[in-house]
Order: C-alpha cells, then structure tokens, then sequence
C-alpha cells in the first residue's frame, strides 16, 4: 500500500511518516511548492515563496534524517510565516509598500529557532498592512481570499497565514496577534490558532504594530499540530525584555486528557444577541458537547468586556503612532526624492503608507497629545485592568472562558472595507484577550448550518496556561473531527 | 503603568559589549549612504 500524498496529512502525521522515512523532506517540500504554484494565483496567501533555499532545508533535513540527527518534531516540515518575521535575507514587508525592498541582515528569534528545530521554511504570507485589520484587505500587495469562497475574504490580520493552512499548501504557520489577528482568520478560515500569553514567544525581529498587545502564536490544521508549533518557539529570550522565563511545559503531554471535569465559563455578555444566529446554534452546540463529555459549564460575567474595542481602538493606535514614526525612509524602505529632510519625511510616509495605517496614526498621535494623553491613553489603560480583573474573578470559578470568537463567518471582500467601525466591531469577542494579556485560541466547532462556511469556538484560559487551552480543544476536535479541507480552491 | 505587564520584573543585565549588526549590514537598506553613514537632505540651508 502505497503512502497517501504528504499534502493529505496534518504537520503531526507528516512528522511522524519523516521519523518511519516513509516520505522525505524533499518530496513534502516539492509538494507543497507544487501545491502553491497550483494554488495561489486564485487564493493569494503568499507574497512570496522561496523554492531555493527551501529545498536545500529540505535536502539538509533528509541528510539529517540520514545521519539519525532529527533535531526535532518539526525537521522537514515545510511551514510558512506571516511576513511579519525578520528574514535573514528574504525580503519582509509587513505588509507595506514602506517597507518594499527591505531584506532583514538578520532572522527574528522565531526564525532562528525554527531553523534551529529543522523546519522548511517556503515563504512569506500576506498580511493587512502592519498587522492592521480583519479582513488581509489592507495589504498593500493585493488581497488574500479565503478558501472556502473565494468572493469572502480570510479575515486577517494573519489572513494568508491562516488560508495557506485552510488550503494545505503548507502544514503549519506562524501569525501575530494584537486583538485577534490569529483567532478571528483561524475561525473564518476553519483551522486551529493560538495566541499565547504575552511574553510567551519572543517579539524579537517581529514588526511592532502595539508592543504591549502584540504575539506571536501558531496555526495549524489540529489542536495537536498547534501545539507542536508553539513548543518549537515559546521560552525566554534575553533579546525581548518582555518575554517571559515561566518553564515551557510539554504542550503535547495533557493534549489527550479530555473535557472531563472541566470547569468551562461562559460569559453572559458574549451571548447578549451580537452573534449572527447560525454561528451562535455552532458555540451553544460546542458548549453542550462539552458538557456531554464530562465538563461543567459556568455562568460568568466580563462586565468590563463592552469597553474592550473603545480602550483598544486608543492603546493599539497610540502604540503603533509610535513604533511607526522608525518609517521615514532614512534607514530602510523607498525614499521620495525632496528637498528637504521634513519634506522627505513626509512624502515618503504619504507614498508608503495605506489608509488604515495612516487613520491608526492620527488616532494615536491625537490620543497621546498634550493634554489628551490622560483622558485618552491612561483611562484605556486602566480599562485594561478592569478587563483583566473581570477575567481574574472569573478564573476563580472556571478553568477557561469559552465563547465565539467572530460574530460572523467569513465576509465578502469589500463588504466592510469602506467602514472601520463595522472592520473593528470584527474583533469585538477577541479583543479583551489581548488588553489582558491571556491566552486565547480558535478550534474548529463545525460548519454555519446556513453556508457551510466554518465557525470557531474561543477559548480563554489563565496566564501561561496554554496546556488547558490545547487539552480542551482536543476534546472538542476529538468530538467534532478537524475541519474538513475546503472544496472551493480545489 | 497600568497594564497587564505591570506584575513583570525590571530584567536587569551586565553591562557587556556583545556582538550586534556590522555597519555595512546595518546600512545594507539605506536608501542613500556616504561612507559609514546614512545620507539626507541637507537640513541647514
């Protein structure tokens, strides 16, 4: 009997088929490039693929192999990532035609370790611009559609990360995620994405958008495949101030312990009507097949949770007015010719960045300007630990806090382009994970009884407890099947 | 400061000069250089 197609497979079948050497690195990373080539003209999840230096990983991977030098569950495997990361040497854009051009002369701390754990790195994937919207409709570099319909977008902003998985063109990838960025296009999409609690992955050589909100998390066909990826890049980094020496625990080890005697919260205010029906009958069917295996269901409240987007929509701003003032093409990026240094400064803004990014900057700028920056930054901050508060009370009474993730399926390209507040109401459930630094993550909880598209349940968890987070959406993958692979890109 | 990192510890670190980007690959994307320098529009006239 012959081996099925390396492309059939999850990340943690693959790894498994590359230890027995029943396929080679090299024969999953042509597949995938095949994959691609056949692919992405009609999806547009990669901005750029690499087929050189990938096969040579791969062949360098085999050799290994060879040798019995695995260095890892990940050796061979062919991921991808958010063009977020630092590259050494491949071009990172972010997203942005200001930072066209730009080769990094080093690898972000991601990078380094997961060519450090083997991985086969293909290419980089399409983005809104600076991780800014929910819909990849940002990027400077085209739109990215999601598989399942090629008319609605991916969500985003790690739209190509997450419809690149969705359309198995690679078997794992990395996104970032500020208030959602992860979940929300894992959801519209129908994989699994985490996002870790801050500090749990090193923010070092990743594009800042907001430094106290932004991280690093993975997305994968399976719970199991999430995991994986995350063990691979969680741990200190003495490069990221921020990030955290909390131990990393084996992601994989509680992974098959089930839902039962699990305390499960379901916050009142996440279910008072902003749900779309037919995604709201797939959340309250998850949370009863969660009670059906064994676990206990808890009314909690997150009564902070409404001032969620109001407090992000001034934080994120400010942040990035800040962290996108390095954009002035002096060191990196186009210049536009001009006379003088201030004009410099400010037709090369004018030319490099999109209508999002300059919206976020004038929002920011005016929320930290003299004599607003109390009324505005500090109160959304202080926000912040409300949200976290109502978060820690309601941790005192269940294990994770479960809930939709969008209030929506996928949505056509161009519906809410035209509209940021509607474009930020997409991040309504996700963004209070993130104001409180928590782990968060999106598991497949099946298909809109109306339009097939897929649907994600969100589930909230302590700080630093990924592991219960990944144990119970097993249970619910184990119960419901992965997400079948979408027939629209064929 | 009032967010959720305000529990996390000052690291602190030696002192130490440690290796970091040469300038030819800190200055491998200037859109214009002179010598060991990123180059501008004049600021004084």
């Amino acid at each position: 009997v012959s081996a099925p197609p390396p492309l059939g497979r999850s990340l943690t079948e693959l790894s498994a088929a590359l230890s027995r050497r029943e396929v080679s690195s090299e024969e999953a990373t042509r597949a995938v490039l095949s994959r691609i080539e056949a692919t992405d003209g009609r999806l547009g999840a990669f901005l750029r693929v690499t087929p050189e230096p990938a096969l040579e990983a791969a062949r360098a991977s085999d050799a290994r192999r060879a040798r019995g030098e695995a260095t890892s569950p990940l050796d061979g495997v062919p991921l991808a990532l958010k063009d977020i990361f630092l590259t050494n040497g491949v071009e990172t854009t972010a997203g942005s035609r200001i930072l066209t051009g730009f080769i990094p002369p080093f690898d972000a701390t991601v990078v380094d370790r997961l060519r450090g754990a083997g991985a086969v790195l293909v290419g980089k994937l399409n983005m809104d611009e600076f991780a800014m919207g929910s819909s990849n409709e940002n990027s400077a570099f085209g739109p990215c559609r999601n598989p399942w319909d090629l008319t609605r977008t991916p969500g985003g902003s790690s739209g190509g990360s997450a419809a690149a998985v969705a359309a198995r063109q690679v078997f794992g990838a990395f996104g970032t995620d500020t208030g959602g960025s992860i979940r929300q296009p894992a959801s519209l999409c129908g994989v699994v994405g985490l996002k870790p609690t801050y500090g749990r992955v090193s923010r070092y050589g990743v594009v800042a958008f907001a430094s106290s909100l932004d991280q690093v998390g993975p997305l994968g066909r399976t719970v199991a495949d999430a995991a994986t990826l995350l063990g691979a890049v969680a741990g200190h980094d003495p490069r990221d101030q921020t990030s955290s020496h909390h131990p990393v625990p084996d992601y994989l080890a509680g992974l098959e312990d089930g839902a039962r005697g699990l305390r499960i919260g379901v916050p009142r205010e996440w279910f008072q009507g902003g749900t779309e029906a037919g995604v709201e009958r797939r959340i309250r069917e998850a949370l009863a097949a969660f009670e059906a295996m064994g676990a206990r269901l808890v009314d909690v409240e997150l009564p902070h949770s409404k001032y969620g987007v109001a407090a992000y929509y001034l934080v994120a701003p400010a942040e990035a007015s800040s962290n996108l003032a390095r954009y002035d093409g002096v060191r990196f990026g186009p210049r536009a010719p001009a006379r003088s240094l201030s004009d410099m400064y400010g037709e090369t803004r004018d030319a490099g960045f999109g209508a999002e990014a300059k919206r976020r900057i004038m929002l920011g700028t005016y929320a930290l300007s003299a004599g607003y920056h109390d009324a505005y930054y500090l109160k959304a901050q202080k926000v912040r630990t409300l949200v976290r508060q109502d978060f820690d009370r309601a941790f005192e009474r269940c294990d994770v806090v479960a809930g939709p993730v969008s209030p929506t399926v996928a949505f056509s390209l161009g519906e809410k382009i035209d509209d940021p507040l509607q474009m930020y109401l997409a991040d309504v459930y996700t963004i209070s994970c993130n104001l409180a630094a928590l782990p968060g993550l999106s598991v497949p909880a099946g298909l809109h009884p109306g339009n097939g598209l897929p649907v994600g349940l969100q589930l909230v968890g302590r700080p630093f407890d990924e592991s219960t987070l990944l144990r119970a959406a097993r249970a619910l993958e184990r119960e419901l099947g992965p997400s079948p692979a979408p027939e629209a890109i064929g | 400061m009032t967010h959720a990192l305000a529990s996390a510890d000052t690291p602190f670190r030696d002192d130490e000069v440690r290796p970091s980007l040469s300038s030819e690959e800190a200055l491998s994307n200037a859109p214009a250089r002179e010598g060991t320098c990123f180059q501008v529009p004049r600021i004084l006239e």
